[in-house]
């Protein structure tokens, strides 16, 4: 073979761009209201089914938060034809997977099964979302291993470091509350709660089910779910709303002491819910500020300054206004730099508008990765979830691309002015806070919290 | 593996070819999406990295993403996020990969930026860029084991497993002040000893014709020479002795177990048992550690099982995380209880079928995409010089049994290969426990 000369200084050409496998969706509803959305994927021999339900966390009574996760997680943990045991044995047997999803806004149950088993694991989770018999003995062990994970949680400072931004952002509001509730709430949960939720919530005419893969032919998939998923009945009472969640009026800086050679740091603002008209704006904002390696953050911070691994930003936005913040781990030795240089990068999104290529490599990240995003049953499967949750419009995806170049250079500074409200940021750093805290407090009063969130002395 | 629309298997079709420059080129078309995986396995790793060194071929690693000749500084990242692809590397005990998925259409700047960085990274180097890139690995350091509950554990363990100067007894990370000793020379040297065409393999999945691959990888990477031949390291299997045990102290709540045992390495016999095997010991809520310490005796948190693919001797860890009040002791002897049972033959017919199942389709959904297919493509051909293992590995595990995994329970996870770890809370030491 001979190498052809080529002309190694320039990027070589794209070629004509492919056309996007978006799923080709049958859309039905049983006989329950159980609405369906199947797609056939058939690339490899497995299914991917999902049940979404609108109903996350925010629905837990106050008191007793964890109260969404607990039903969830109490599904497979005894049936009213099987122990737990049995139901674990039967799981494991068929290769089955669960994948429990529970957060704010809805519950997501993944299970995933090569499609030889299909059947069997379509009866299986038919059972367990449906006939969960939340047997006392089992729901006092589950709440043990839900305290034991939030107690050891506390050795992890990242984790310790987003609980307690969240705090921070939200306040009050129950999105400022941990999506499976905390020790105090989580001690209160006992098995009424959770067969009481279900019977509220885990309802077939509010849920959705998402069938993805080797599917059997349409008239056969929809003769099993019936069969299956007939007997579910009931409705959903009407969930809880809240009001928008506020942002804060001033900072809010909060410190954990945390010995270590580094530091966990936060910097967040309650941001936009996702039928905001900003949505996209936001979005691009995100990905030119923290939302891909090459962003203005993680260049500062890791390839110009060294000081971290990784720094970043994402935009959460939820059925009302969620989160927008960034999120790194810096040697402790400069914290309160990387403090002052994540602040100084959001006000220079709006002080320093991007340039037409930041704008461009952001638009071309969104829209260009489609194809890959719509690879493997457990993507699209995903991706229809987030429509359905959101209640996104059916052509959400045949128009996402189309959304995303709309947005001009002064709708991101627009969004940058919106969800960067320095003056207002919530800050959490966890780190060894003795050896900061004077520099800390040039930027604002300095709450010290301990790893629980509780106030403490330094 | 029948699925219903027919396919009999999963089966992959390979193509390969070998540049007159020694680089191996394996292409697997996929039509079914219009992306395509670009990957290039070198086989060198933290094993290959002198004494004082450890820690060099991941820090080179990140050197492979700072621009080459043609590719100016800090633009490798964003053609590929430009081009709405997603790109990264790793570095493992015996090899180093870098990969990006993109569309179909942008296959030629995968193509563009894998062989400028093979063919003309030395020019692009400098002393700046490697401090630079020092101070991040340390950081990673420090945020993805010194700065994380139980993370020094597994570097503990390997240095316990095995003797001195062997080639896995430090971890891929490296040692904080041995990070300091790298130079520019070291950086040059090592490049011109290991990043060469016939010491790599590129493997191509996704929409791409084969004979386009070929002649499009021919085009870019044809040019680029021969090296010197790589000198190999093989790691040796460490022959049983007593068993190594450790106790270390962190800052955590709740005691840990590790129970790292010398394993079947990647592709040999016994490895698919090995990998098997953690299903019904302690992978899912009816395996036999879960039952019995999460479940029934509830004196554990979690407890899970892994066998790591490695090339030349094997790897395999038990790790187990005590509940409050419970002593690592008692985490320990109720897995070594399970231990005997398997040893002992107890070991169903059913709780063996559960596992394979459970490995197949761990695997199916593994191979679904086209990132983790090259990946386990070229790991195949690099390890064991044959790519179609990747085929092999279904009826592989398939036709694991329950002996199977009896056996290799009785030949590896008996004392004399096994290393323990006990990770306490610092709060206790010093409390005459």
């Amino acid at each position: 073979m001979t190498a052809g000369a080529i002309d190694r200084s320039q990027r070589p050409a794209s070629g004509p761009a492919p056309a996007i496998r978006l799923p080709r969706i049958n859309r039905f509803e049983l006989k329950s209201g159980l609405k369906v959305l199947a797609v056939q994927h058939d690339d490899i021999p497995e299914v991917s089914t999902r049940i979404v339900l609108p109903y996350g966390s925010v629905q837990d009574d106050g008191g007793k938060a964890g109260t969404a996760l607990m039903t969830a997680r109490a599904l497979t943990e005894g049936t009213v034809e099987r122990s737990a045991g049995d139901v674990a044995e039967w799981l494991d047997y068929l290769g089955a997977r669960l994948k429990l999803d529970v957060k704010y806004d809805g519950t997501q149950l993944s299970f995933r099964s090569l499609s030889r088993v299909f059947d069997e694991a379509l009866e299986l989770l038919a059972e367990i979302v449906t006939r969960p018999a939340f047997v006392p003995a089992e729901v006092d062990r589950l709440r043990d291993e839900r305290l034991d994970e939030i107690a050891s949680g506390r050795d992890e400072p990242r984790v310790v470091a987003n609980l307690r931004l969240n705090e921070a952002s939200f306040d009050e509001h129950p999105y400022g509350m941990r999506t499976g509730g905390v020790e105090e709430t989580v001690r209160n949960i006992d098995p009424a709660t959770l067969s009481d939720f279900h019977s509220r919530f885990y309802r077939p005419d509010g849920a959705t089910m998402i069938i993805v893969g080797d599917l059997p032919e349409p008239d056969e998939l929809e003769a099993r779910l019936e069969s299956t998923f007939g007997g579910w009945e009931g409705r959903a009472v009407e969930p809880r709303t809240l009001d928008q969640p506020q942002g804060a009026e001033a900072r809010r800086i909060r410190a954990v002491p945390w010995p270590g050679p580094q530091s966990e740091i936060r910097v967040g603002f309650v941001g936009i819910d996702r039928h905001d008209p900003d949505f996209f704006a936001a979005i691009l904002m995100n990905s030119i500020l923290g939302g891909l390696f090459s962003s203005r953050i993680n260049m500062n911070l890791r390839e110009d300054k060294g000081w971290t691994y990784g720094a970043s930003s994402r935009v959460d936005a939820r059925k009302y206004r969620g989160h927008v913040y960034a999120a790194t781990a810096v040697e402790s030795g400069v914290t309160v730099d990387a403090v002052r240089e994540i602040l100084a990068e959001m006000d220079r999104m709006k002080t320093h508008p991007p340039a037409a290529d930041e704008l461009k490599l952001a638009q071309n990240s969104l829209t260009l990765s489609l194809p890959r995003l719509f690879e493997t049953p457990g993507q699209v499967s995903g991706r229809l979830a987030t429509q359905i949750l959101y209640r996104l419009p059916d052509d959400y995806w045949e128009n996402y691309a189309d959304s995303v170049r709309a947005v001009s250079v002064a709708d991101v500074q627009r969004a940058a002015e919106r969800l960067l409200p320095t003056d207002c940021a919530a800050i959490v750093v966890v780190g060894p806070a003795a050896d900061f805290m004077a520099d800390l407090e040039a930027l604002g009063s300095v709450e010290i919290r301990d790893k629980n969130g509780r106030p403490a002395e330094l | 593996m029948v699925s219903r629309s027919g396919k009999a298997v999963v089966e992959f079709k390979l193509r390969e070819r070998t540049l007159d420059n020694g680089l191996r080129v394996i292409v697997q078309e996929d039509h079914t999406t219009p992306v395509v995986s670009v990957h290039a396995m070198y086989h060198v790793g933290s094993k290959h990295e002198r004494p004082g060194r450890t820690g060099f071929a991941h820090l080179f690693e990140h050197l492979m993403f700072q621009g080459s000749e043609h590719v100016r500084d800090e633009a490798h990242f964003k053609f590929v996020q430009d081009a709405g692809g997603a790109l990264n590397g790793s570095t493992w005990f015996d090899r180093t990969n870098y990969f990006e998925t993109l569309p179909s259409n942008d296959l030629e700047l995968g193509l563009w930026l894998e062989s400028d960085r093979m063919g003309f990274f030395e020019s692009a180097i400098t002393q700046e860029k490697l401090d630079n890139q020092r101070d991040v690995v340390k950081n990673e350091r420090r945020q993805s084991y010194e700065n994380r509950p139980y993370g020094l554990a597994v570097e503990t363990v390997l240095h316990m497993a095995y003797p001195e100067g062997h080639p896995y007894r430090h971890p891929t990370i490296g040692y904080m002040e041995d990070l300091d000793s790298a130079g520019l020379e070291d950086v040059r040297e090592f490049f011109r000893t290991f990043y060469t065409p016939d010491n790599a393999v590129l493997v191509l999945v996704g929409a791409v014709e084969a004979e386009r691959g070929f002649e499009l990888a021919d085009r870019y990477f044809g040019e680029i020479p021969l090296g010197p031949g790589a000198p190999q390291v093989t790691a040796p299997t460490v022959p049983p002795s007593a068993e190594a045990r450790e106790v270390i102290y962190d800052n955590v709540q709740f005691p840990r177990v590790y129970l790292f045992h010398h394993a079947p390495a990647f592709g040999q016999p016994g490895f698919e048992a090995a990998d098997v095997l953690s299903y019904p010991l302690a992978l899912g809520k009816s395996s036999k550690l879960y039952r019995k310490l999460v479940y029934e005796q509830r004196i554990a948190q979690d407890v899970a099982a892994q066998v790591w693919p490695t090339e030349d001797c094997g790897i395999s860890f038990i790790v187990a995380t005590a509940r409050p009040g419970v002593e690592a002791e008692t985490l320990e002897s109720a897995i070594l209880d399970t231990l005997d049972e398997v040893r002992g033959g107890r070991l169903t017919e059913r709780e063996s079928r559960g596992g394979v199942n459970r490995a197949l389709q761990a695997l199916v959904n593994m191979l679904g995409g086209v990132g983790n297919r090259s990946d386990a493509i070229a790991t195949s051909a690099t390890f064991l010089e044959r790519p179609e293992y990747v085929n092999d590995i279904f009826s592989r595990v398939a036709s694991v049994t329950a002996d199977d995994m009896v056996e290799v329970a009785n030949q590896w996870y008996v004392p004399g290969r096994r290393a323990t770890l006990h990770v306490l809370p610092s709060a206790s030491k010093g409390n005459g426990e």
